[in-house]
């Protein structure tokens, strides 16, 4: 138990308490509570039986909603989908991100505030109303966008199967990367001048200067922002769900959040929706350890 | 440590503190640097790069652009007419399609997203800040722990508990009402976490501790010193849960039957719905899309120096 | 002392007056329509167009029962999700307005109250037909009253049909020869739409031509996705979308409706609710006397199935069924109700009697031919024995789910035999009894 030397009267654990009561109180009922209320209903389950007219009977399972969840191909496949679309949507945004914050962080940049301005500007649009818009600009017959490619000669149908996903990943592009412009470009205030302009004297031009000294020094921000990025990625449900509505390819438990939803609302399987929702808790909980882990040892190197 | 803080090493011309140029324009004006090695790039590379810029922007801004442009559309128009132009100037029949469907609703809503977000905002911005203000000045047993869980409460996505905070709520039989918006929205952990950083550096520890001698007791000294030192503190974190609340949309679209309640989100979401059997719908949706971003965009322009900070203070540990 | 007496001989008395009051209406099974007791506010959702006004039209007609009406979003969009939550959490509707298919779920899962004792059971639901009869009763008990009898009816442009040569397919042969024609006068045209989001559909299809995909054995139930019937369905329909003379879009889309309004397609295959969708979308566009109904084209002996229909019913929710119970009698038997309505649609309902009077109200000019003539026919075909399952939510989400594959490759047979995989798997979660 550390204390300051020196010891301040009413800085201690009563006080403290009192301070951190109502954020824990409504932390623990939440956060806490829900997730231990879904962890007992995840080991029980409703059964019927013959021709199921007559009523359910609530009886303890174990495991058995956790061993079904991941022994449905619509869960497993969900999962799959998140992976890849990690795999497109960070490369893509972060990209994105810090090539737009280099650039305008270039010395012959012009309007700088204005373009960091325009840049926010999506993330001034609930995620709802971005999807929707998207959803407008995917669809033929209304998009600006399919007709010019139509007009080109080129028939893409971005809400297929094929293309739904990227589809989906450039509405999280377009809703982010303006936020992590910001953070990024901030960053990049703080990278000492005085090294910048040693880099110039030895002749190093405007691409190496950012390559070699702004990138690596911004490294601690990219590491958070990947590692909210990921998390956020575990979110997935509103884009989905309100582009599922324009098309066939989404389907109603395209990715883990759907699901559970669906079994919970559709199904009406209570139990199962609260097993997978622990189970989408645990990898988030998880993924988080694991990225938190790998950046540390990143930036220690 | 936040870069606000930091206020050296400038420009060796300047002597002027970085913290009121954070906004990227050099110390001296916004010439493109007479000493800098760059001008040999010439106009070329100055082309270049503002080029690539306006492209970027251009992708950010043409979709919102759109949206104005659809909204003045009625249905035929909207299947019609080319994208980028303005049809029958159905505007003002389109706005007051969605004032008047089902007896203003639409204000109804507006009006539920201004009191979830704002409650979310104000009482949810004191609570965060008290207990990143605790975390920072006081000592107690156990602070690493506890702080730990509220890193933890960081990490889990929002979504993963949406459905069991609405299993456990149809036992208490609170579905269905405010209460189960107000009061998950209360609970931001990364605002603990943001108080935290800002407790440290908008508050010193001296002051307190002054006001101690003098003989203020702790919760006196929060209100009537520590709170009004951190106030742009307190603002960005307000700022930040009035965003995340008015953008929630599972918690509502999960927890909320009654039409009466929802935020303007989710109910846009459900005319989104009703407007596959009934085409009529379509320039509701847009229109009414456009109205509830509009009061977004204001605020995101009047408040930016608060957003940035928020959110570099986040980034940089 | 004195008092006490008095006390307790004042409530004996109240108390044999209560049980006398009780035995007075008797046990639950009384046959005859409650008279005078069903009062009080209920509230009804539904997301049929045109419910606010008969709402309205029954407040104003007595004063007894209130009925506040809220609309919902159709099953498509989570309406049937929200009025299931809605139920469990407690804070359900008094009425409801459930389809034919999501019924037996909606039974099975406790969420309904049986409405014997509530109606006049012989001059309401004994009085329509009997295949709408067995979509509403189970186990003996009636859950919901009929609303509309929707029939499977085939919509086209008389015109372009015209154009091709093609007369109006009274069979599936027919109506691949009338495709042929259609592509080779019009490459681009297709002669009906396949839809991912609508299993209801391919369901009716199938029930046209004899399936049976729900049935009970027993104590058991039986699944049929997987009959000759189906196949027989599942491989032509494969054959009009491999052939592109059927277009694989989802219904009630902003393409579908973009391709109705271009004259990309030139028929609909739908119900009789399916006249003022098409007449929203094309009438802009001149098309006004170009679409005729037809019956659907059969297998070689006249055959028609439901596609879609409500029923009305009180849910478990409901604290004042006796009320709620007189206003679905009014929703679904009363030609006042339907009037109040106004031109919804060209309604064709279950209750005998009341599709004249829906009839009245609707303005089918619009329309090249004797819509409701059609619809008369087409309802006399209609096979019996067929029964929606107790989970037709999940053969429903999986069919959409593996339809959303049709335009990249995948196969209706490979959908449907998925889907029948997923709802054996689902009947074995919930424990029910069930076979192949």
């Amino acid at each position: 138990m550390a204390r300051k030397t020196s010891t301040m009267s009413g800085t201690g654990g009563r006080t403290a308490a009192l301070f951190l009561f109502p954020f824990f109180a409504v932390f623990a009922v939440a956060m806490i509570a829900p997730v231990v209320y879904s962890l007992v209903l995840s080991f029980y389950a409703q059964q019927k039986s013959g021709l199921g007219f007559g009523g359910a009977k609530t009886s303890f399972v174990g495991l058995e909603n956790y061993v079904q969840v991941f022994q449905s191909e619509t869960f497993t496949g969900g999962l799959g989908r998140l992976a890849l679309y990690c795999l497109i949507y960070i490369p893509c945004m972060v990209g994105g991100a810090v090539v737009f914050a280099l650039l305008l962080d270039a010395t012959v940049a012009r309007a700088r505030k204005l373009f960091q301005l325009l840049v926010f500007l999506p993330h001034a649009v609930p995620g709802v109303i971005a999807a929707l818009i998207w959803a407008y600009l995917y669809t033929p017959g209304v998009s600006p966008l399919v007709q010019a490619l139509q007009s080109g000669g080129i028939q893409l149908n971005f809400l297929d199967a094929h293309l739904v996903l990227p589809s989906i990943v450039n509405i999280a592009v377009w809703e982010w990367t303006g936020y992590n412009v910001i953070i990024l470009f901030t960053a990049l205030q703080a990278v000492p001048r005085e090294i910048l302009e040693a880099a110039r004297v030895d002749g190093a031009g405007e691409i190496r200067a950012a390559l070699s000294i702004k990138f690596p020094l911004i490294l601690p921000a990219l590491s958070v922002i990947i590692l909210f990025t990921v998390i956020g990625t575990l979110q997935l449900f509103t884009e989905p769900s309100i582009i599922s509505k324009a098309t066939a390819s989404v389907t109603s438990t395209w990715v883990p959040n759907l699901w559970a939803y669906d079994a919970a609302f559709n199904r009406h399987n209570l139990n199962q929706a609260a097993a997978a929702s622990i189970i989408i808790a645990l990898l988030a909980a998880g993924l988080s350890l694991a990225v938190t882990r790998f950046s540390s040892r990143m930036n220690k190197a | 440590m936040i870069t606000e803080t930091v206020s050296a090493p400038s420009r060796p011309s300047a002597g002027v503190a970085r913290r009121k140029h954070d906004d990227g324009s050099r110390p001296g004006g916004k010439r493109p640097g007479g000493n800098r090695l760059s001008r040999e790039g010439g106009f070329a590379s100055a082309f270049t790069v503002n080029a690539l810029l306006v492209l970027g922007c251009a992708y950010m801004v043409l979709p919102v652009l759109w949206l104005f442009f659809a909204a003045t559309k009625d249905t035929a128009d909207l299947y019609g007419t080319p994208a980028y132009s303005l049809g029958r100037f159905a505007f003002v029949e389109n706005i007051a399609a969605v004032i008047g469907q089902d007896g203003g609703i639409f204000f109804r809503w507006m009006g539920n997203s201004v009191l979830y977000a704002g409650f979310g905002a104000v009482l949810g911005g004191l609570v965060s800040v008290m207990a990143g203000y605790a975390f920072d000045k006081f000592q107690f047993r156990g602070k690493k722990a506890w702080f730990g869980f509220v890193l933890l409460g960081v990490l889990i996505p929002n979504t993963a508990t949406v459905l069991p905070m609405y299993l456990l709520a149809s036992v208490f039989g609170i579905t269905n009402t405010v209460w189960a918006i107000l009061i998950p929205v209360l609970c931001n952990p990364f605002g603990v976490y943001l108080a935290r950083v800002y407790s440290s550096s908008y508050v010193p520890d001296e002051t307190l501790e002054a006001a101690r001698v003098d003989g203020a007791g702790p919760v006196r000294s929060f209100f009537s010193l520590g709170l009004p030192m951190m106030m742009p503190g307190f603002i960005t974190i307000a700022l930040f849960q009035f965003v995340g609340a008015w953008n929630n949309f599972m918690l509502p679209l999960v927890m909320l039957q009654d039409q009466q309640l929802l935020p303007v989100s989710v109910g846009i979401s459900i005319w989104q719905g009703y407007s596959v059997p009934q085409p009529e719908f379509s320039p509701m949706v847009i229109t009414a899309s456009l109205l509830s971003v509009i009061p977004l965009l204001i605020a995101f322009i009047m408040l930016q120096r608060f957003w940035k900070s928020g959110l570099t203070a986040g980034s940089v540990k | 002392m004195k008092r006490r007496h008095l006390l307790l001989s004042a409530a004996s008395l109240l108390t044999s007056a209560a049980l006398l009051s009780g035995c007075g209406t008797g046990p639950a099974t009384t046959p005859s329509a409650p008279s005078g007791e069903a009062s009080g506010t209920i509230t009804f959702w539904s997301s049929l167009a045109g419910m606010d006004k008969v709402a309205e039209k029954f407040n104003a007609s007595q004063d007894k029962i209130k009925v506040k009406f809220e609309t919902i979003p159709n099953g498509g969009n989570g309406g049937y999700a929200k009025l299931s939550t809605a139920i469990t959490a407690g804070n359900g509707p008094d009425v409801s307005t459930i389809e034919y298919a999501q019924l037996p779920q909606f039974v099975s899962n406790g969420q309904v109250q049986p409405l014997d004792g509530f109606i006049d059971k012989a001059n309401t639901v004994d009085k329509v037909s009997e295949q709408i009869r067995g979509l509403v009763q189970f186990d003996g008990k009636s859950y919901g009253l009929p609303y509309d009898a929707a029939p499977m009816v085939m919509w086209y442009r008389k015109d372009l049909l015209d154009k091709a040569g093609a007369t109006v397919p009274k069979t599936w042969e027919e109506f691949e020869a009338a495709g042929k024609k259609l592509k080779a006068v019009s490459p681009k045209s297709y002669l009906a739409s396949f839809y991912p989001n609508e299993p209801t559909l391919t369901a009716a299809l199938s029930w046209q031509a004899g399936a049976k995909w729900f049935s009970t054995e027993g104590d058991s139930w039986k699944l049929g996705l997987r009959d000759e019937a189906t196949r027989k369905v599942s491989a032509f329909w494969q054959r009009m979308i491999d052939n592109k003379i059927v277009k694989v879009e989802q219904a009630f889309s902003d393409e579908w409706s973009a391709d109705l309004a271009n004259g990309t397609l030139a028929g609909v295959l739908g119900a009789n609710w399916s006249a003022t969708g098409i007449q929203k979308r094309t009438e802009a566009s001149g098309q006004k006397g170009k679409w005729i109904a037809a019956e659907a084209p059969n297998w070689g002996t006249p055959a028609g199935a439901f596609y879609g229909g409500s029923s009305f019913n009180v849910t478990k929710s409901s604290k004042n069924p006796a009320a709620a119970a007189k206003f679905i009698e009014f929703l679904a038997t009363s030609p006042e109700a339907v009037a109040a309505r106004g031109n919804t649609g060209s309604a064709y309902l279950a209750y005998p009697g009341l599709t004249k009077e829906a009839q009245k109200a609707f303005d089918a000019g619009y329309f090249g031919n004797d819509i409701y003539a059609v619809f008369d026919k087409a309802y006399a075909t209609i096979l019996p024995g067929w029964q929606w399952g107790p989970n037709w939510d999940v053969t429903n989400t999986a069919l959409k789910d593996s339809f959303g594959a049709l335009t990249t490759g995948g196969k209706i047979g490979d959908a449907l035999d998925s889907s029948s995989d997923a709802t054996l798997s689902g009947f074995k979660q919930n424990g029910l009894s069930v076979k192949e």
